[in-house]
């Protein structure tokens, strides 16, 4: 018996293009892909597009290309250029792609453009845009004027621009588009047909109602994968929630994109952060960015370890600036209580510190409020993982044009393994695709769903629905909780074989006889329900990738204690992880150019 | 489960149910009293506690309770907030 799709499901939506995710990129797509009002736009967003996402989390409002901020940027700007600069270091490594960084740096400037259009303060008030240099002076901020000499370049790390209301006026922007928006609506899964992305299944995390999105193209933005480790000093369920990006970034565009064919990368690297106990695991202000840290005998650390893969400033790469020994076996952290001392901040000082706390949620100005301020003395620094590595790990991008394995499905910011790690990366790459869809879509037939498709709702729905029938089962939450411990206690930072395995044994014993027993009772514990699913298949992935890169690389980031060295004979290359049709998932090297 | 202390804290004295804090919550905590058009905290425990939701409210009728780890993490003194 045939059943209709809309017997299926409480709404169908037709569109030309569904981007998943309303956060920067998202939002950033949708702007560039509705400069053709032609073009119908539909956004899925798990939370609500003005507050959803990354953005408003953190102090990354930042056009950031050491260096090399020019603009526009030079015609004949090269790979070797790149390398000098932060992706210098990424190349190094072997695991992002510098053509992908050059991309990158070509267009950084397009979403500057776009957000001064739309109203986002980036000037002073002399007209000059506010230009950090990273790590001039260490231990303290560096603020000067973007001052271009006779050829019109400009030195400098970072653009910083107000940020802290830059997602509401690109949401009102997105809204203004004429874009279609589904707020607090999750992503389920894909379909597809014959190899091409032809639309998504989502449920609506308040009223429960399925819908059934068909689409053209396809954009993942889903952001990072957040919620693998717990947030170590917090109590239950406060441990799941606490991050330094938005919490409702578990991967779950990911884990879509992979079963639906896509390649994954990288999936073995994780991001190590420090920040103030107590900051709620915020990021740069709360992490004693523009502050010296030390020890209990008042050591400085990057003076006592000058020199090293040592810097406390940065927040964004690499994550080894983080660690704060040599020696990743007797890091100064674990035997030590690092603290930095705001006592004797200058002016400057406590005006860069308010400045970042003013782009990140309103948290760290309360709880500076309530501690009578910044300058009261030692806060201590903690290091946590909060996820997976952002920019480096994730959906594959194949290209310049963010395209992945699986025809007319897009990649970019978080979720995507190349770059595109800070918000304003991820907004290049939003424009990017944005662009091209735009260009592309009407040489895109639209897409009828067939009895196959029909299948793939139908057993979704199931999926979906079965927790609200199993009264008096596991908790999702209690579940996230368990598998998030066995992140902490058998993967890590220190990776070592036969823990690898357990990790993976046991997540396979939950997958197969807890999973079936989660129930529900309403559709935001579903919403958790599915959550769950997604943060087991990553964390699976992560331990089988871990356990495959038998060497250690970018330190603490990817660390086998049992193969402590990198080997760049067999590894300099990145492991590629793919689903096949049979379930059956692969693991492959590739170099990456 | 423990009560949870922690999360938003809404004066129903001066909210006047414009539900900003209902629908701008990005983790989704509030929920919504449609008998009496005010919000309810349903999900204290889900709290990012982003705060998010004081800024958006136009009565400033909403208070974030930080939960006691934090506080004295932060080295803010417990006497200020119990």
């Amino acid at each position: 018996m045939t059943v209709k799709l809309e017997q299926l499901v409480d709404e169908v939506i037709e569109t030309d293009f569904l981007i998943l995710g309303g956060g920067l990129v998202g939002c950033m797509a949708a702007l560039r892909a509705r400069q053709n009002k032609n073009i119908d736009v539909a956004i899925m967003e798990r939370g609500n597009i003005w507050y959803g996402g990354n953005a408003i989390g953190f102090d990354d409002h930042n056009l950031e290309y050491p260096g090399i901020i020019e603009h526009p940027l030079p015609k004949n700007f090269s790979s070797e250029q790149a390398s000098k600069g932060e992706f210098g270091a990424r190349r190094f490594h072997n695991i992002v792609s510098a053509k992908l960084a050059v991309t990158e740096g070509r267009n950084y400037v397009k979403p500057l453009v776009v957000l001064e259009e739309i109203g986002v303060k980036i000037r002073e008030d002399d007209g000059t845009v506010k230009v950090k240099q990273t790590q001039k002076i260490p231990g303290g901020p560096n603020w000067h004027r973007l001052v271009p000499d006779a050829t019109g370049k400009i030195e400098g790390d970072k653009v910083f621009y107000r940020g802290s209301d830059v997602k509401e006026k690109l949401a009102n922007a997105v809204v203004k588009s004429g874009a279609r928006i589904f707020n607090r609506t999750i992503l389920t899964n894909l379909i597809t047909q014959d190899g091409t992305v032809v639309g998504a299944t989502g449920m609506n995390t308040r009223t429960g109602k399925l819908l059934v999105f068909i689409a053209k193209a396809v954009l993942v933005s889903t952001g990072d994968m957040r919620r693998l480790y717990t947030y170590p000093w917090a109590p239950f369920p406060n441990n799941l929630f606490l991050n330094s990006h938005f919490a409702g970034n578990h991967g779950g565009g990911i884990v879509a994109a992979f079963k639906a064919g896509a390649k994954l990368a990288n999936m073995e690297f994780l991001q190590v952060y420090v920040v103030a106990a107590g900051a709620c695991a915020t990021s740069a202000a709360g992490a004693g960015m523009y502050w010296k840290m030390q020890n209990s005998k008042g050591e400085f650390l990057e003076e006592k370890y000058q020199g090293g893969m040592l810097s406390k400033i940065g927040g964004h790469f690499p994550a080894t600036n983080f660690v704060y020994s040599p020696n990743i076996d007797d890091p100064e952290f674990e035997r030590e209580v690092i603290t930095y001392d705001t006592s004797n901040a200058t002016d400057d000082e406590v005006v860069a510190c308010y400045f970042t706390c003013a782009t990140e949620y309103p948290r760290m100005l309360k709880l500076h409020k309530l501690a009578g301020g910044i300058r009261k003395g030692p806060v201590e620094a903690r290091v946590f993982i909060p996820g997976l590595l952002s920019g480096i790990v994730g959906v594959l991008n194949l290209n310049e044009k963010a395209e992945t394995s699986v025809k007319n499905l897009f990649i970019a910011g978080c979720a995507s393994s190349s770059t595109g790690s800070s918000g304003s990366k991820a907004m290049v790459w939003g424009h990017i695709v944005g662009d091209y869809v735009r260009d592309i879509i009407s040489d895109i037939k639209k897409p009828v769903l067939k009895g196959e498709q029909l299948q793939q709702v139908e057993s979704e729905k199931k999926r979906i629905l079965a927790p609200l029938n199993h009264k008096g089962g596991v908790d999702p939450l209690e579940l996230e909780d368990y598998v998030r411990s066995i992140n902490m206690n058998y993967v890590n930072v220190r990776k070592v074989e036969p823990k690898l395995k357990r990790a993976i044994a046991l997540l396979q014993e939950i997958r197969n006889d807890v999973v079936p027993l989660l129930s529900a009772e309403n559709p935001h514990e579903l919403m958790h329900v599915l959550e769950v699913q997604d943060i087991i298949e990553i964390s699976e992935l992560h331990a089988q990738a871990s356990l495959m890169r038998t060497e250690s690389r970018m330190v603490p980031s990817h660390y086998r204690v049992d193969y402590p060295k990198q080997d760049n004979e067999n590894w300099a290359n990145i492991i590629i992880t793919e689903q096949k049709i049979d379930d059956e998932i692969k693991y492959t090297r590739e170099r990456i150019e | 489960m423990t009560r949870i202390t922690y999360g938003p804290r809404i004066d129903y004295g001066h909210c006047n149910g414009c539900t900003r804090c209902y629908e701008l919550c990005p983790m989704d905590i509030f929920g919504w009293d449609e008998a009496k058009k005010r919000p309810t905290v349903d999900y204290p425990e889900e709290c990012t506690l982003c705060c998010v939701c004081e800024i958006v409210c136009p009565e400033i009728a909403v208070d974030v309770r930080f939960p006691l780890h934090t506080i004295v993490d932060f080295g803010i003194p417990p006497k200020k907030v119990y």
